[in-house]
Formats: structure tokens, C-alpha cells, sequence
């Protein structure tokens, strides 16, 4: 083992983010579907205590194996499966998932077996969400939304059956978007608003407010519109798949109106754009690191930190604390792991915007500005997190 | 929602272990709160991040980040060895960030380190030989084991005596322990206890790490608490004192036996070599009961004729209003069925998944006498559509947070572990909290999901807002989840 590698993964006073299996369930939660944890306790709790606030008034699927010792010991992967067909009879989904925690990754559960049959045996597609709860929420949200996109046009091709698009508009797809980012409520109605008075028509909203039926429509858009590292896997999917192009940003505060030109350019020309990190390698002006940084999510706190810059002209970093990150960073962007690298690097800035729980591990005399983040404090802050379209 | 009644309820599995709903009703302790009753005690959690998030944020939530780490795991610490090194590396690592050394660091160990088979004893010899002056004790979250073993917090509840170091017994000194809901100091078991010459000390009572070692110097262990009897029981073996088991019964005839167990115990403990003799009588087991005294019958058909009119009193207040109860309020919700079905009040419903032992004499009861009265799961998938979407559902007076919340009634009882009542009181008090939740509504969506009722509860409810829209300040009542805040200085 590295000798610093324990470093790494140690919070002495810090919390962890959500983890990968609430971000599958968060990802999936409105589609109609049924998610099963295959845990032995604690997955579903911890998901609905802290990780979700659709529990109370919304109704979803979501369900927790209750694995054993014994059948885990015996690979009795039987009793999932039977358990799962008599649950899915009475409830009918429209499609069947499956999270796992570690002890199913570390006995070798066959996971794509398992969902064969339970396809065969209830005639509802099932796929399995590769997690082994090691992960965060952008990992596992990001790749539920990508399993969701190869179940749903594993079998379709590119331009096949495309109604033709009369309204003139550019049709958009919003990836990643999970109230685990966009907590505050009515974002995802304020986003398709934005869209519609930029001369965009909005397909199809995955995480927040659409169905099945509607996520379907997916390859019909233009461009596809990524909100948070959740939606990213999916967003390069569907450009192999179809050749539907991106733009990873969130129109928020003075970015909004970049983030609309960067859809526009995007659909006409068809490349994919990183436009947040456009923006801020442009107030960089190629410095090593800026005085001011803002953490978290990267796609999220990277929108909010070229709002910034472009109000104020200032250069910010992107100080990264989840785990997908591979093409969201820029140069000077940076991707501390455990408490120690953490609280390193926030010393190295003059001013930073993070949520409330990194306050205390900031250095004496840091300007800080809170932005609370769900996924990081939970329900700490819940009525002071703001929302972030618009 | 899977019903069944209990003239056709197995013992002690009533519904199959199936798929698992959990509802957003948060308010009974999990590990995290119990550790935290052992003063000055640090906990560290080695388990992956999905596993973690759940513990941490309680820390989080109930004011104690302060006394709680995380080590994370990944997938390449499995492959470099079992477990062994991030173990030890990264507890040391914390406790080289934690300032000043805590007495006792509580180790949490997960269901990986049981599947990858962590020499749990070299975990412990290291981090013991690298820093002596600290207790280790080896805990586990080990939920994988906890359907054909004791649960995580039933070990648990053995494991925070651990640093207990037995002391010279203090002549009348009796421990109170095993629940998380402290007994009032004028409660009827405490005051008991004090009119027979006994000082009791519960662990709530403690405030600091000498002030727990008191502990050590009890001549006897009283359990009220299911969960906790093992590991007191294994407290008392190791203290060479007393130990009985008294759970809260709302049966006469329990309640007397109850007090004939404690009263023989006392007097053996003021004659002296109270544990000899339980050792001969059959160790930590406890004593046969006493033969019948005057001055206590007198007192119990007293305390008796007081349950009878606060349950009749109850009753009338009632009405026709049913009464659901489930097992998160009080350990006996079928005994509480019983109770209330012998005294005319209406029971609809009782929540729970699954029978104890100490239920069992209720549930066949209830088997013979109320074979119609039903019984639902609140962990069966079929728990998600509760009749709160079908309109089935007319007032309801609910025991406890799970029935409210299937219930949605915000006339509700808001209690666990069965409150800290106990004997004759216990049902008088359980009557009049009944009554009080039939007059006051409460605020369901604000109390239920909040975590370990009695600690802090530092957060926001989703859907729950202040008038100002802010968070919750230090000095909200709804940060105290339900305790005094004179009772958590």
C-alpha cells in the first residue's frame, strides 16, 4: 500500500459526500422503475434520512435486499431474484435496477446473470448498476443515467424514426440533474423556462420531473445540456450513440446567458463544449492557481465560479471534492482526496465559496462564502441552500 | 399494506423476510447516538463511503462531529491485504488529527472486514502498542450478520462497558443500564431503588470518562432494556456483581414479579456476597422469587386501583377513537395491546416485524382473544402505499412515531424504547401520554424524521420550513429533538 494513500481516504472531521448507491436511487427515483439495494441494512435508511427529500410526498420504488450473512456465504442469489420477481408482480415497474454494497462486489455477485433472469422471469427489463458503495454520488448517479440511456437505445440507431422538428427550435436534452445538485425547489421547471425563452424546446429533463416515456425521447434533440458530473457519462454515450453534441455548465447567475450561446453554437456545429472551464481559463489568463477558489461538484461549482468571474473579472479555481472529474477539470483545477489534502488546499486561497461544513477547514482570515450543498451537508442546511438556475 | 391478524401470526417472524421498505421515521437510536453516551469516548467508523454517509451525517446531525472520523475503503485496499493496514493506518492518522488523545476510541468494523477476515486482534495490538494511552474497543457495524446474529447495537451495548475497570464495590451502589432513555431521578424505579438504601448511577448520568468508571463499583446491574441485556449481563460476569433483566411490563402479575426479583436481590446485597450467591444460585442469573411481604401488597393493589383509573379515565376519553401501536415506542406493543384490550379501549393495529421472546406470553393471548386484531409490517414493500393514499383511514390515536406516520395522525405518542416508564407508573404515565396526544396535535412531519429523539437535531426537514425561511438557530426548540436542554449539559 502507498504510504500516503490512508491519508487519503481519512476525514478526522469532515463528512463524506453522498455515496454511489443513493446517487442511483436519486438518478432513477422518478421514472417509474424499481431500485433494489442489494445491502444487508442501512442503505435505504441512510438514503431517505439524508440523501433524498422526495421520500415524504413522492412515491418511488426503492427497496433494500436485507442480504444475509448466510446467503451471501452460500451465494443463495436465488432468494434476490425470487424476492424481486414476487415484489415486481404486484408493483409492475417499468424497468428493474440493481444497486449493490460491498459485500455482493466482493463475493462476485453475477450481477448481468441475475438480471437476465429476472427479465426472463417478469418480462420487465432489469439492469444492474455497477456500485460497490467505495463510490460517490456522481458515480452513481452518472453511471444509473448511463445504464438507464443503454437500456433504453441499446437496440436504436442513429437518425432512425426522427419526427421532423416543426417548431424550428433546437431541441434540448438536460442531463445530470438530481436534487442531490438542484435541491431547491422548482429548478428544473425555472431551467426549462430559461430554455424555452432562449428559443430552445426541452426533450426530456433526466433526474428531475420527467418520465420514462419522456427520457425516451432523447434522441431527438440537438444538443444535450450537462448539469452536474451525473449527467456526463450519459452525455458522451449519446454523442457516440447519436452524435447529439454537449455543453457541461449550468446556466446560473451571469453565466446564463453563455451557457444559452454555447447550446446554440454546440447544436450548429456539433463539438462539445467544457464552456464553464472556457470561461475560467480565460480570467486565468494562464496563471498556476487563482487566489479564489469554489468547491464541490465540478460542472455545478464550476458554473458558479464563471458566474463569478464574469461579474466581478476575478480568476477562480475549481476545488474538486467528487469523484468524477476525468475532462471537468481545467490545469489549475485541483482534486484533494481525505482531510489532510483538503484542508491543504483550501489554505492556499484567499477567498473561498464552499458549503458550510468546509468552513472550520479553512484557514484563519479565509474570506468564505457559503453555498450549501446537499450532497455534502445533507439536511444541515436544507432551507438555506439557494437554488442555482437562473 | 401486508396485514395479517394475530390468530393466524407466527412466532416470532409474523411476515417473511422479503424485500425491505424503510420509512422516513428516524426517531429510535442507531449506534452512533448510544456510542456517544460513553463521556469523552471517539468513534471511528472504517467502512466504504455509501456506509459511512449514514453515520456520519448522524454525528453531523446531532452536534457531535466532534467525537466522530471516518476511514474510508477502497477497492484496492481489499486486494493489498485484509484490511489490516488502512485499518490501523488510518485510525492512526485520525487520532494524530484529534488534538488531544480520547481515553477510549470506539472501532468500528464492518461487514468487509468479517468477509475479507481481518485479524481483528493484530488491528487492535497495533494500534494499543502504538498508543497505550488509549482504550481501543473493537465495535462493529456488521449489518450483514444481524438477521442470524445479535445486531450491531446489541453488541454494541456490551462493548461500551468494555473500559469499565471494576472497582471496589460501593456498599448499596446499583447500576441502572441497557437503555438509551434515561429513567427520572423520581421515577418509580428509581425512587424504589432509593427507599431500599440504594444510590443508582446510569450511564446518562455520567458527564465524564472518571465519572463512567464509577460504574465499575456497582454490587448490582438492573437491565430494563431487551437490546442491552447480553452486554450487561457480560458487564456484570466481568464485575463479579449482581445482574437482573426487568424489562417495562404492563401486566400485573409481571410488574409484582418484577419488584419480588428486585426486592430478593436487595436483601441479599445488604446481607453481603450478593454475586456468590447468584454465582451458586446460577451465574447472573436472577433469584427466585420472594415469598409475598404485607407492606408491598398493600402498595401494589394501591398502584394497581391507579392503573385501573387512569386506564378507565383513558377509556372514556377515548371514545370510539382506536388506538394503533408500534415497536418502536415502547418493547412491548402487543403487552400494551393486551392491556388496552382488557381495560374496553380499542386497538386497531400493531406495528411491528416481528415478536420477541418476552411477547410471546401477549401474542398468544391476543392469539386466543383477539384472534381479529391486526398486525402490519412497516419493513414489507407493500408499507409504501399506506391507506394515507386511500382515504381508509379515520381518526386514530398512534403509539409511538412509525404508527403515526402510517397512520398520518398527528395525535401521537412520541416515544421510544418505552420512554423511560417502567412498573405501576409506567402504565399510569403511558395513559396520560395517551390522553395528551389525543388533546395536542402534533407537528408529524417535523418530529418523525428527525434522528435519536432526546439528542440535538441539527437540521432542516425537507418540506418542513421556519417562518423566516432560515435554518434553525442554536437556541430553536426544534434542535433539542425533544429533550430539555438542561438534560443534555
Amino acid at each position: 500500500m502507498n504510504r500516503k494513500s490512508w491519508k487519503r481516504q481519512t476525514f478526522w472531521s469532515l463528512p463524506v459526500y453522498t455515496g454511489d448507491v443513493s446517487g442511483v436511487c436519486s438518478a432513477l427515483y422518478e421514472l417509474g422503475g424499481m431500485v433494489v439495494m442489494h445491502d444487508p441494512s442501512g442503505c435505504n435508511s441512510t438514503y431517505n434520512t439524508h440523501d433524498e427529500i422526495r421520500w415524504m410526498d413522492q412515491e418511488s420504488l426503492i427497496f433494500l435486499s436485507g442480504l444475509k450473512d448466510i446467503d451471501a456465504i452460500t451465494g443463495n442469489d436465488r432468494k434476490l431474484i425470487d424476492d424481486i420477481v414476487e415484489t415486481a408482480a404486484e408493483f409492475h415497474p417499468k424497468f428493474i435496477a440493481i444497486a449493490n454494497s460491498p459485500v455482493p462486489w466482493l463475493i462476485g455477485t453475477d450481477f448481468r446473470s441475475i438480471c437476465r433472469t429476472l427479465h426472463r422471469e417478469t418480462g420487465i427489463p432489469a439492469f444492474h448498476v455497477e456500485t460497490n458503495a467505495m463510490h460517490d454520488y456522481t458515480y452513481g448517479a452518472g453511471h444509473a443515467f448511463l445504464e438507464l440511456a443503454r437500456m433504453l437505445f441499446e437496440n436504436e440507431n442513429a437518425g432512425q424514426a426522427e419526427p421532423e422538428n416543426r417548431s424550428g427550435r433546437t431541441r434540448v436534452n438536460v442531463l445530470g440533474m438530481t436534487p442531490l445538485d438542484f435541491t431547491a425547489p422548482g429548478q428544473a421547471e425555472r431551467l426549462r423556462m430559461m430554455l424555452d425563452e432562449n428559443g430552445f424546446e426541452t426533450v426530456s429533463v433526466w433526474g428531475i420531473g420527467d418520465s420514462l416515456e419522456t427520457l425516451k425521447r432523447a434522441p431527438l434533440a440537438g444538443v444535450n445540456l450537462v448539469v452536474s458530473s451525473a449527467g456526463i457519462a450519459a452525455a458522451r454515450y449519446l454523442q457516440e450513440k447519436f452524435g447529439i453534441p454537449y455543453v457541461a455548465g449550468v446556466p446560473t447567475g451571469s453565466f446564463s446567458g453563455t451557457v444559452m450561446q454555447a447550446l446554440s453554437q454546440a447544436a450548429d456545429t456539433g463539438r462539445s463544449r467544457m464552456i464553464y472551464l472556457e470561461v475560467l481559463e480565460k480570467y486565468r489568463g494562464g496563471a498556476a492557481h487563482a487566489e479564489r477558489a469554489v468547491c464541490g461538484e465540478p460542472v455545478t461549482m464550476g458554473s458558479v465560479a464563471a458566474g463569478m468571474a464574469l461579474e466581478d473579472g476575478l480568476p477562480r479555481d475549481i476545488l474538486c471534492l467528487t469523484e468524477t472529474a476525468e475532462g471537468l477539470l481545467g490545469g489549475a483545477d485541483q482534486r484533494p482526496l481525505g482531510e489532510e489534502e483538503i484542508r491543504t488546499a483550501l489554505s492556499g486561497y484567499r477567498e473561498v465559496t464552499a458549503d458550510p461544513m468546509l468552513r472550520h477547514a479553512c484557514a484563519e482570515g479565509t474570506a468564505f462564502h457559503e453555498l450549501a450543498h446537499f450532497a455534502y451537508s445533507g439536511r444541515l442546511y436544507l432551507n438555506r441552500i439557494p437554488p442555482l438556475i437562473g | 399494506m401486508e396485514r395479517i391478524t394475530a390468530g393466524s401470526a407466527a412466532y416470532p417472524l409474523p411476515f417473511p423476510q422479503r424485500l425491505e421498505y424503510n420509512a422516513p421515521v428516524h426517531g429510535t437510536w442507531n449506534i452512533v447516538h448510544i456510542s456517544m453516551l460513553v463521556p469523552e469516548a471517539h468513534s471511528v467508523y472504517v467502512c466504504s463511503d455509501n456506509c459511512m454517509r449514514g453515520v456520519v451525517m448522524t454525528a453531523a446531525e446531532m452536534g457531535c462531529q466532534d467525537r466522530f472520523s471516518c476511514v474510508t475503503l477502497s477497492e484496492a485496499d481489499v486486494m493489498t491485504d485484509n484490511l489490516e493496514t488502512i485499518t490501523i493506518e488510518g485510525t492512526a492518522n485520525v487520532i494524530e488529527h484529534l488534538g488531544k488523545h480520547p481515553p477510549v476510541v470506539f472501532l468500528f468494523l464492518v461487514c468487509l472486514h468479517i468477509f475479507v477476515s481481518s485479524d481483528e486482534e493484530y488491528i487492535l495490538k497495533k494500534l494499543r502498542e502504538r498508543y497505550p494511552d488509549i482504550c481501543f474497543v473493537r465495535c462493529y457495524m456488521d449489518c450483514v450478520r444481524q438477521k442470524t446474529g445479535p445486531t450491531p447495537d446489541m453488541k454494541l451495548r456490551g462493548f461500551m462497558y468494555e473500559p469499565v475497570r471494576v472497582r471496589d464495590k460501593v456498599p448499596g451502589r446499583v447500576n441502572v443500564l441497557g437503555c438509551d432513555i434515561a429513567y427520572e431521578k423520581d421515577s418509580e424505579l428509581l425512587s424504589y431503588l432509593g427507599s431500599q438504601g440504594c444510590s443508582v448511577l446510569q450511564l446518562q448520568d455520567c458527564r465524564t470518562f472518571e465519572e463512567y468508571q464509577r460504574l465499575g463499583e456497582a454490587q448490582l446491574n438492573l437491565c430494563t432494556y431487551m437490546n442491552g441485556q447480553e452486554g450487561v449481563g457480560r458487564l456484570s460476569q466481568r464485575m463479579g456483581c449482581g445482574y437482573l433483566y426487568l424489562p417495562p411490563a404492563v401486566d400485573y402479575g409481571e410488574i409484582r414479579e418484577a419488584y419480588a426479583q428486585l426486592r430478593r436481590t436487595l436483601a441479599q446485597m445488604n446481607s453481603g456476597d450478593l454475586a456468590g450467591r447468584m454465582r451458586q444460585e446460577g451465574t447472573a442469573e436472577p433469584l427466585s422469587a420472594p415469598g409475598e411481604d404485607a407492606g408491598f401488597e398493600i402498595w401494589a393493589k394501591e398502584q394497581e386501583m391507579c392503573c385501573e383509573q387512569a386506564l378507565d379515565h383513558l377509556r372514556r376519553k377515548l371514545g370510539q377513537t382506536p388506538v394503533a401501536i408500534d415497536y418502536t415506542c415502547h418493547q412491548r406493543p402487543l403487552g400494551i395491546a393486551k392491556l388496552f384490550l382488557t381495560h374496553g379501549i380499542t386497538v386497531s393495529r400493531v406495528y411491528l416485524d416481528g415478536v420477541l421472546e418476552e411477547e410471546q406470553p401477549a401474542l398468544d393471548w391476543l392469539r386466543e382473544n383477539a384472534p381479529q386484531l391486526e398486525l402490519t409490517a412497516t419493513m414489507r414493500p407493500q408499507s409504501i402505499r399506506p391507506d394515507r393514499q386511500s382515504g381508509e383511514r379515520g381518526a386514530v390515536l398512534a403509539l409511538g412515531q412509525k404508527a403515526a406516520w402510517f397512520e398520518q395522525t398527528g395525535h401521537f405518542v412520541n416515544m421510544i424504547e418505552s420512554g423511560g416508564l417502567w412498573g405501576y407508573e409506567g402504565i399510569r404515565k403511558l395513559c396520560g401520554l395517551a390522553e395528551e396526544a389525543l388533546d395536542t396535535e402534533k407537528d408529524l412531519r417535523d418530529i418523525v424524521p428527525r434522528k435519536g429523539m432526546g439528542w440535538p437535531s441539527l437540521c432542516d426537514v425537507p418540506g418542513v420550513h421556519s417562518a423566516d425561511g432560515i435554518s434553525p438557530g442554536p437556541e430553536d426548540p426544534r434542535r433539542l429533538n425533544g429533550r430539555s436542554e438542561a438534560a443534555h449539559e
